[in-house]
Order: structure tokens, then sequence, then C-alpha cells
């Protein structure tokens, strides 16, 4: 086509030369200016085209988040046709990809709205926008153009708890405990008579003046349930054949931890070495891929989401191990914390760290996951340094502190 | 997929009027120029009618193609259809002549008919009106089909084993581009044909000045027609890949290749067509232009200081009156030149100039696009000695302009610089050079007393660290200078300083000539340490 009309401009010239008219200099300049000017017109075009995805970056599992993407000329010159492609990854998709071809006036617009099913937890790119734009008659090659992408982050399951027992020996909290070892000044209980031996710094002066004898304070016992998750994922401590599921289970049960702990107004913290395409530390040698960010113990829902964008993101690999995770971190931890540790296994080595980490003042609970064989050798060793053990292999046997 | 048809089909429907608009067009422009030609043959004959009858004689054609397609809607069989909707046409074509010259004629022509009816039916003019529309009845018919060929959109769209179908639009595109040029390519050697003045051809009638618009909307409905074959090739290809399209796609895509081409062709027509002046000629116009311009920039430049020294100068002269005198003779005026024979008009320079930019310019653009594509050719040329001389010629004056451009640039901002701290008058201390101690503040002697001691200090080999206070600086000094006197002077310095830096209140001048006797003691202290 393209050689065909060049021979027809080469013809026209020579038959201007020949015949010396203006007019056939006219139509050389049209068929020339059509070519030329047709040509800068798609590049120009399809460089002035702008994309924006507009959706909610978060979701919660088996949600289904509608994504309207506004392709826009921001030139004086009409698009003619674009072939607009939108990639969306293979675990979201409902339809097929986004497809669509579009013409676009001056400064026009166009929307198209497609949904995605938020199937598994994750953090998904979406795009990038492939654009392409030709020419008016076809003369030059289609040039493309690439828009940005932009992410979702898929929560992982988040089952709700309401029994979960964790010992705790920080006294002076906000949750009201059994033991009058850790009473709290602040929460008055009642008030008595005086009797010999009561400290004089629980006298009620007030109630004494009122009563006309000795009254003394009664507080309420009280612990702050100061709480940091370890979550093991490094792929090597996870038996080949089970990996992916029992990774999957601990990202659910640590996300529902978190959660319940949060809604009983707690500080939750956590510590993993699961990667993060966002993280801030060296991880995977392989994949070169940083370590999930360390995030200590805070109160508030604002905490708990930047702990399930993580939970959302992480991914299992070879990593640091886990019993150098807890070895670089317990310390750090204020006295009477407590560590909930979500693994596949334990061994020796990780029974030495926790004796050190018992000794260091903090409560441990122990939460394996998956079918393990050993199971009972486990719970006996557990049990001679006072760390309570939970075995789950399903989500369903999560049910033991729902009841 | 219901959606992704209805689109399909929309945009093919509006197609295919389109294409069939755009051929009956063209053909009506090809009509326009046959019926030149035919004015020019038979001088005095008018044929106006003849594009609006081939008009509707392509409108008709391509119509009729659609209806003898669908062969089982057909009552007869299409040969005899046809001679039928023939027979049809040479009545009306008839009737129209005879409508154009008065139906009063049509009584004497019966009786005609019967004496000898092919002689007096078929006249010289209805035979040439049946020939041209016979003519273009055969083009809108093989147009009519190629244009066909461009559709079946939703075929593609619903078949999955597209094995049997045929569709090869691509090949239908470069035969309806061969036809397109072809005929206009015909147009074009009639219309020039009939601008000259050929004797053998016209006799001695001279040429008139006939219109060649007809030739140029023929080019751009010819364009047009190839941007929707495009398009349909397009189509055919989101059709296959099963892409949703707008329904208006096809509709825009007229519009703005219409509005495009126009546009173009406008562009076309102001650019020129000849030239009068050659290359140097229109090079010399140039540059005398160029010259004029800076000489008029220097003018405006050096006027404000030529009327400054010009009125500096009056003040000295003596305001003598000229005497009265013999009048000087009148100069003789040369003869004014005769149009034509001086400078040619600005037009012819301005088209000229546009002549020869276009032609460098496409020159310029093809060599650089070739030496772009055969790299080896440009590394052979770039080796040759006189391109190696100029490419070093260039690169020293390149460097030479960039180095200029480089210390102007620095002298410039230096002096804007040395002009805005004059106008502000902020500084706490002039540069180093530049201070009269005379002309400081007494709040500014101290502290330059103060920056002093720092100096000094740092040669004696204590240093002011960035991060040390004004009094961690004293410990640090402290230990270098033992007297006592240094040391209580040291203090009182420091104490100063802080005082002048951070108060607000007036410093007296006594103060700060305290502050110099203090600094005269560290000094000689301090030199005393760097022996």
């Amino acid at each position: 086509m393209f050689k065909d009309f060049l021979l027809f401009l080469f013809l026209m010239f020579v038959l201007a030369a020949l015949v010396r008219e203006d007019f056939v200099f006219t139509i050389f300049y049209l068929m020339a200016g059509a070519y030329l000017v047709g040509g800068w017109w798609f590049r120009k075009s399809i460089d002035a085209i702008s994309f924006k995805r507009i959706f909610d970056s978060r979701a919660f599992l088996d949600e289904e988040v509608p994504v309207t993407l506004e392709i826009e000329n921001k030139s004086w010159l009409p698009a003619l046709w674009l072939r607009v492609y939108d990639g969306v990854p293979v675990d979201l998709s409902i339809n097929k990809a986004l497809k669509q071809i579009v013409s676009l006036p001056p400064y026009g617009r166009f929307h198209s709205t497609y949904y995605l099913q938020a199937r598994k937890r994750g953090y998904y790119k979406i795009g990038p926008v492939f654009a392409s734009a030709g020419d008016l008659l076809g003369l030059h090659d289609d040039r493309q153009s690439l828009g940005a992408a932009d992410y979702l982050t898929v929560y992982p399951r988040i089952i709700p708890l309401t029994h979960l027992k964790l010992p705790s020996n920080s006294p002076m909290g906000t949750m009201r405990h059994t033991q009058p070892i850790f009473e709290d000044p602040n929460r008055v209980l009642s008030k008595r008579d005086y009797v010999a031996g009561d400290s004089l710094r629980r006298v009620d002066w007030k109630a004494t003046a009122t009563t006309g004898r000795l009254q003394v304070k009664q507080f309420e016992p009280s612990i702050a349930l100061e709480t940091v998750i370890f979550l093991n994922l490094n792929s090597l401590e996870y038996e080949l054949r089970s990996r992916f599921d029992t990774s999957e289970l601990a990202i659910v049960i640590a996300a529902s931890i978190a959660n319940w702990v949060t809604s009983k107004k707690q500080s939750i913290g956590m510590f993993t070495n699961g990667l993060d395409p966002l993280g801030s530390e060296d991880g995977d040698i392989t994949s070169n891929m940083p370590l999930a960010q360390a995030l200590p113990a805070r109160k508030g829902r604002g905490h708990l989401m930047r702990i399930l964008d993580i939970l959302a993101r992480i991914q299992m690999g070879e990593s640091l191990s886990f019993v150098e995770l807890l070895r670089r971190n317990y310390l750090n931890l204020p006295w009477g914390t407590t560590l909930v540790l979500v693994t596949s296994q334990a061994d020796d080595e990780l029974f030495d760290i926790l004796f050190q980490v018992r000794r260091a003042g903090l409560n441990l609970v122990l939460i394996l996951t998956g079918d393990l064989p050993y199971i009972q050798e486990i719970r006996r060793r557990a049990e001679y340094f006072d760390i309570p053990v939970y075995s789950i292999r399903t989500e369903r046997e999560l049910d033991i502190w729902r009841r | 997929m219901t959606n992704i048809k209805s689109a399909f089909v929309y945009n093919e429907k509006t197609s295919s009027l389109i294409n069939q608009g755009l051929i009956a067009a063209m053909l009506a422009c090809l009509a326009v120029a046959l019926k030149q030609l035919a004015e020019r043959l038979y001088p005095g004959w008018n044929g106006d009618f003849l594009p609006w009858i081939c008009l509707f004689i392509a409108i008709e054609a391509m119509y009729t193609r659609r209806i003898t397609l669908r062969k089982a809607d057909l009552y007869t069989h299409e040969l005899v259809y046809r001679l039928v909707e023939w027979v049809v046409l040479l009545v009306l074509i008839k009737l129209i002549l005879y409508g154009i010259h008065g139906f009063d004629i049509l009584a004497g022509d019966i009786v005609r008919w019967q004496e000898n009816f092919i002689v007096y039916f078929f006249t010289g003019e209805y035979a040439f009106t049946v020939l041209v529309s016979f003519i273009i009845w055969l083009m809108a018919t093989f147009f009519g089909s190629a244009a066909a060929d461009l559709e079946g959109d939703a075929i593609i769209l619903y078949e999955d084993d597209l094995s049997g179908y045929i569709s090869d639009r691509g090949a239908t595109r470069r035969w309806l581009m061969t036809g397109i040029f072809s005929i206009g390519f015909v147009m074009v050697i009639i219309t020039a044909m009939l601008h000259r003045d050929i004797e053998l051809l016209w006799g001695n009638h001279p040429a008139p000045r006939e219109s060649v618009v007809n030739v140029v909307l023929f080019f751009i409905l010819g364009l047009a027609l190839l941007s929707q074959s495009h398009l349909a090739i397009r189509r055919a290809a989101w059709a296959f890949e099963r892409i949703p399209i707008q329904p208006e796609i096809a509709r825009r895509w007229a519009v703005f290749s219409l509005v495009f081409l126009a546009g173009i062709a406008l562009i076309a027509l102001l650019l020129p067509t000849s030239y009068t002046l050659d290359f140097l000629s229109t090079a010399k116009y140039v540059l005398e232009f160029v010259f004029k311009l800076m000489s008029f920039l220097v003018m405006l430049l050096i006027f404000p200081l030529v009327f400054f020294f010009a009125y500096i100068l009056s003040l000295f002269s003596t305001n003598r009156q000229e005497e009265p005198g013999q009048a000087m003779p009148a100069m003789p005026t040369p003869p004014t030149l005769q149009g034509g024979e001086g400078a040619p008009a600005w037009w012819e320079v301005v088209k000229s100039v546009i002549f020869w930019g276009v032609f460098i310019g496409i020159i310029l653009y093809a060599f650089y696009q070739y030496l772009r594509q055969n790299q080896a050719a440009l590394e052979l040329l770039k080796r040759l000695p006189f391109v190696v001389f100029l490419m070093r010629l260039w690169r020293w004056l390149a460097e030479g302009l960039r180095g200029l451009n480089r210390k102007l640039g620095a002298a410039v901002q230096s002096g804007m610089e040395r002009l805005r701290q004059r106008v502000r008058g902020t500084g706490v201390l002039s540069p180093p050079g530049y201070i009269s101690l005379r002309r400081l503040s007494p709040r500014q002697r101290v502290m330059f007393f103060y920056y002093a001691m720092v100096r000094r200090g740092g040669e004696s080999g204590i240093p002011r660290r960035p991060s040390q206070t004004p009094y961690e600086y004293a410990q640090s000094l402290k230990t270098g200078l033992t007297d006592a006197d240094s040391n209580e002077a040291l203090g009182t310095m420091t104490d100063a300083f802080i005082e002048a830096r951070y108060s607000q209140h007036d410093i007296s001048l006594e103060h700060a000539n305290l502050v110099r006797r203090y600094w005269e003691r560290i000094k000689k202290a301090l030199r005393s340490l760097r022996r």
C-alpha cells in the first residue's frame, strides 16, 4: 500500500513536471500532505492520551471490585481509533481482560467499567494499559502507548474469634483480669475499712472524712495484653507437599488474632520472615524481594490495617530462619509481652530460643499449622517450658476460639 | 456478544452508506471532467446536466447490484432484469433531455422516429450521455462490488472456524487504490489537455480556464474512500479478536477524515505551485531580509546611546545661526523603476522562499533518513578527510560558543548578584576584599572581629567544626591559648558576639572598640601559637 502510494506520488510529480499545471502541484501537495500530516496527526494524538483507573485499591476476600478505566484525549486533535487493552491478573478476572476500540473527539473522554473478583489474598498489579493507534490511510506503522499500572490489595480471610485466651503478665492495662496481683490503681473497685497492714497510700481521705472511719481503696486487677505475632514464612521450614496450604493457614491465623487483639483495644505487633514486594530489608537472594517490614505493637484500627496490608502482600520464600527472626527481635520487646508464634514446626533449636525468651519475662503461645506427626512430643516439651501449644490443621479448627 | 455484534453491524452499515456516497460523488467528479471534454470538443454545447445524471446512475447501479446479489428475491432472470434496468435508464435519460430542451419537440421527434428510429432516437447528445452513463454505471458496479467485499464483519465475529471464509480486504483495498489513482490520473491528463491550446484537438478555440475543483475533489473523496477501506481492514481484525467497538467509530472516522482531507486540500491550494526566482536569488533576498532585520535591532539597541551622546555634544555647541548663503542645488533624483523591472513583489519572494524551503527541506530530510537507515554509509562519510575537517571545525566552534556562553552567563550572574546585594543592603558582611570597617555598624564590627578570630583560629590549627556553638569553640580555643589574659578576652569576645548576633538592642561604638582591643590581644596570642 505504502509503495503504491509512493509510486503514485512519483508519477504525479513527473506529470506535474511534464504538463506544468498548477493544479497538478496542488494534487501532489494534497497527497504528500495526507501522508505526512496524517502520520504527524496520529502520533500527536496518541501522545496526548492519558489513562486513569478509578477503583478501591483495597478489598476483602470474595468482594467484587469495580474498576473504571478513564481514557482522556488531552489534545485538540481527535484520536481516530485506539485499541485499548488493560491487563488484569488471572486470579481476579471475572471475564476476559478489558479490550476496547474507542474513538475520541478533541478533549473527549471514554469510561469503561469492568469487575474483579477478590478470590485470593495478594497484592495484584492491574495494568498497565496498552494502547495502540494508527493513521487514517494505513500508510504508517501503528504506534503504541503504555499507561501506568495500579495495585490492588486483597486482604486475607479474617475469622472472627471470641474466646482466644492469651497469657499476659503486664499489669496496669485495660483488660480485666482475675489475678489480684495485677491491681490497677486507676480502677477503683470499692472501699473498705482500714485493717492493720494496709498501705497508707490506699487510704481514701475523702471517704474517711465522710464516714468518720479510715477507709481504704480496693483496686480492680487488670493487665495490658501487649501481643506480638511472630509469623514464620520461610519456605525451607515448611513441608514441601503442604507448603502452600499451611502457609496460607498461618496467614489467616495471624490476621484473625490481630483482628481479635485490636477489637479488645490492645496493642498488637507483627514480625515475620515473609517476603514483601514493598518491604524494606533484604530478603530472598534468589528473587531479590525484600523482607516484610517489622511492625512494633501499637493500638488502633489503623495499625491493624497496616498489619493486614502486609499479610495481604506477603509471600513465602527462602529467607531468614524463624529462630533467627526471634533472636533478632525478642530482646527489644517490653517485659510481659505475649509472643504468639505461628509456624509449622518446632525443633530443638526453636525450643532453645523459646527458653531464652521465657527467661526474658515474655509470655509465649505456640500455634502450629498443618499436619505434624510428632505433635505429642512437641506438646510434652512445651509443657515443660509452660508454653501453651495449639495445633491447627484447617480453618475450621479455629472454631476452638469461637465457642 | 449481542452488543458487540450490534456495534459491528451498525458500523458496517454506516461505512457501507458512506462508501457508496463517496463512490457516487467521485464518479460525478469524473463526469464533470468528461462534460468539460465534450464541451471543448463541441463548443456551444452545454452539458451541465451530465454530472447529475451520472450521480443518479451511479447510485442506481450500486443499489441494483445489491438487489441482484440476492438471486432468490429476483422475480426474473438476472440478465433479463439487467436489460429491463437499462431500458428504464435509457427512457429516463431521454425524458431528462426532453425536460431540459422542452417537451414541445417530443411530438416532432415521434414522427421522425417512424422514419429512422436509430438515427433520430439516438441523437448525438443522447448517444454521448448514454455512453458516459454506461461508463459510470460500469464503474459504479465495479466499485460497488469492491465496497461490498469490505463488508462481512458479522460473519467473522460469529464464525469459530473461518477456514472456508475468504475475505481479502487488503487485496480489495489495493484494487480500490489502483482504480482511484488510475481514474484520477486520466482526469488529470484530460484537465491538463483542456487547459492547453492544441489546435489538432480543439481547433482555433482558445483554451478556457476550466475549473479544476472536480479533480481536487475527486482525489479528496478517493482518499476518504481509501481511509474507509483501511477502517474495513481494521474492523475485520477487531471482529476476529472479538474486541468491542464503539458504534460511532465509522461515523467519526468519516467526519474526521473528510475534515482532515479538506484541511489538507485548503493548505495545498494555498501553497505556491510555481516560482519566479531561482535558488540564488531567493537566498539573496532571504539574507538581505535577515541583515536588515539585524541592522534594525542593532539600531534599536544603540539608539538611546546615540541620542544621549548627541544631547551631550549639543551642550557644547555655540548655537551659531547658519549664515544665509546660496542654497545647495537639489540632488537629481534617479528615475523611478518601472514595475516588474526592480525588486519582485513580496508575494513572489514569499512563494519562492516557500518553494525552495520545501525543496531543500525534502532533500535534507531524505538524506537524513537515508543516512540514518544506512549506518555504514554514514560511517564511511565520517571518515572522509573533508568531512573530518568540517566536523572538527564544527566541534571547535560549538565548544567555543559554549564556553563563551558559560563565561557570559557567569559574568552576568555575578554582576546581577552584586547588584542585588547592593540594592538590598542586607548582607551582614560584604565579601572579603570589600570591607571598610568605618562603614560597618558597631554590631557588624563586633561580628567581623569574631569571624576574623574564627578564621585566624582555623589558620592556627584550631578550626571551628560546623556543629560547634560559639561557646564550644571558645572551649576549644582555650585549650590552645594558655595565658589568662587571652582566655578572658576570648570569653568576653564570645559573649559580645552572641549579643551582637542574637540581640535586638543597639550595640554601642564603645563596646565595639572594646571588642576590637580584645581581638588584638587574641590575635597576638594566635600568632604566637602559629610560630
